[in-house]
């Protein structure tokens, strides 16, 4: 028999607007973390950006494919101050984040993620912390000076290996 | 409501007369880990064997690298067939372009190995859906990818041409060894 796993962390939703969600604290029992974002944001030209453990610095690297309904395009950046989760969108859209072996110590921290904004664009996106520390903290953040519409849910899971 | 229960001859179960405040919370996952497995650097295939047959899907978590620190496909194959009874379907990003690429009559459904970049390892995650059902074919989806050297980001999509269900599965990297820090962790889902 397995060992059930999947375990819900943390649940944010906003009451108000928010310039930003924060998971601090993050247990280190887990081996993978799954965000699960369903959201909208003030701007439709707000990407959705995320950053680990508070670092601002150089150090996130990305690789995106995206399409829009009259094109498919990719792009990629290095060492950047965070990784882009989610294209400028307008409505609600949803993002599913996983992090892979975000508590090992031995190797840089990857990511995979979709992210589906029907009004605009669907995306998946691959990324990558330079750093073997842990995870202990995620700051997702909506670019553009805007903000999550209150509403917007946040949802945490760590997964056991 | 339970009036009562009668104690079963086993004399290890414990029986509660209710589920008030008190006794320990009982837990039903629907999502279990079965097996975690890491790369011995010294070998280039990971095997989850035995598989239950009691979930209704099952998935692959993993993060590899191989030991040439080169970019490797994987081989995904199910019950040790390595015929060509399989197909795939990728779409990719690579940074600069979107492309797709095939597979029909293979001998492997494909996953995406590792990457050039120190420390930086490919994540994987593979569903592998109704494994256990003898009506019809195996599938699987992937979204898989790395952010370094040569970046990619792919969905895939599998199918191994045959009704048998799944007890096996391996991953093969193409071209050389698992480092010891890549690791493979199978899951089951009820359904």
């Amino acid at each position: 028999m397995g060992t059930p796993t999947y375990t819900p962390l943390a649940n944010i939703t906003l009451g108000s607007s928010a310039a930003s969600v924060t998971f601090s604290s993050i247990s280190q029992a887990y081996r993978d973390l799954v965000l699960v974002i369903d959201c909208s944001t003030a701007s439709v030209a707000a990407t959705i950006v995320l950053r680990l453990n508070g670092d601002t610095g150089s150090n996130y690297n990305l690789v995106s494919a995206l399409g829009d309904g009259s094109s498919a395009t990719s792009s990629s950046s290095a060492s950047v101050t965070g990784v882009t989760v989610g294209q400028g969108a307008s409505g609600r859209r949803n993002l599913q984040i996983n992090f892979l072996d975000y508590s090992a110590t031995d190797k840089h921290k990857s990511l995979v993620s979709r992210h589906s904004a029907a009004a605009t664009a669907v995306d998946m996106r691959a990324g990558r912390w330079a750093s073997t520390s842990t995870v202990t903290s995620v700051l997702i953040y909506p670019t553009a000076s805007s903000t999550f519409d209150a509403g917007s849910t946040f949802c945490l899971y760590g997964i056991a290996a | 409501m339970i009036t009562s229960m009668k104690r079963s001859l086993q004399s290890s179960k414990t029986w509660y007369r209710s589920m008030l405040a008190g006794n320990p919370k009982m837990e039903y996952g629907a999502y279990e880990l079965i097996s975690t497995a890491y790369g011995t650097g010294s070998s280039g295939t990971i095997t989850f064997s035995s598989i239950p047959s009691t979930y209704k899907h099952l998935q692959i978590r993993l993060t590899n690298k191989n030991t040439n620190n080169a970019y490797d496909v994987l081989y995904l194959r199910f019950n040790g067939d390595s015929a060509t009874n399989y197909s795939y379907h990728t779409l990719y990003g690579s940074g600069t372009s979107v492309a797709s690429s095939s597979g029909s009559s293979t001998t492997f459904a494909r996953l995406t190995g590792g990457n050039g970049t120190v420390d930086g390892y490919t994540a994987s995650v593979v569903d592998v859906l109704d494994y256990g059902n003898t009506s019809k074919n195996t599938t699987v989806r992937v979204l898989d990818g790395y952010s370094g050297a040569s970046p990619r980001i792919f969905i895939q999509s599998g199918a191994w041409r045959n009704t048998a269900a799944v007890t096996s599965i391996s991953i093969t990297d193409s071209d050389s060894n698992f480092t010891t820090a890549s690791r493979f962790s199978l899951y089951g889902i009820k359904g």
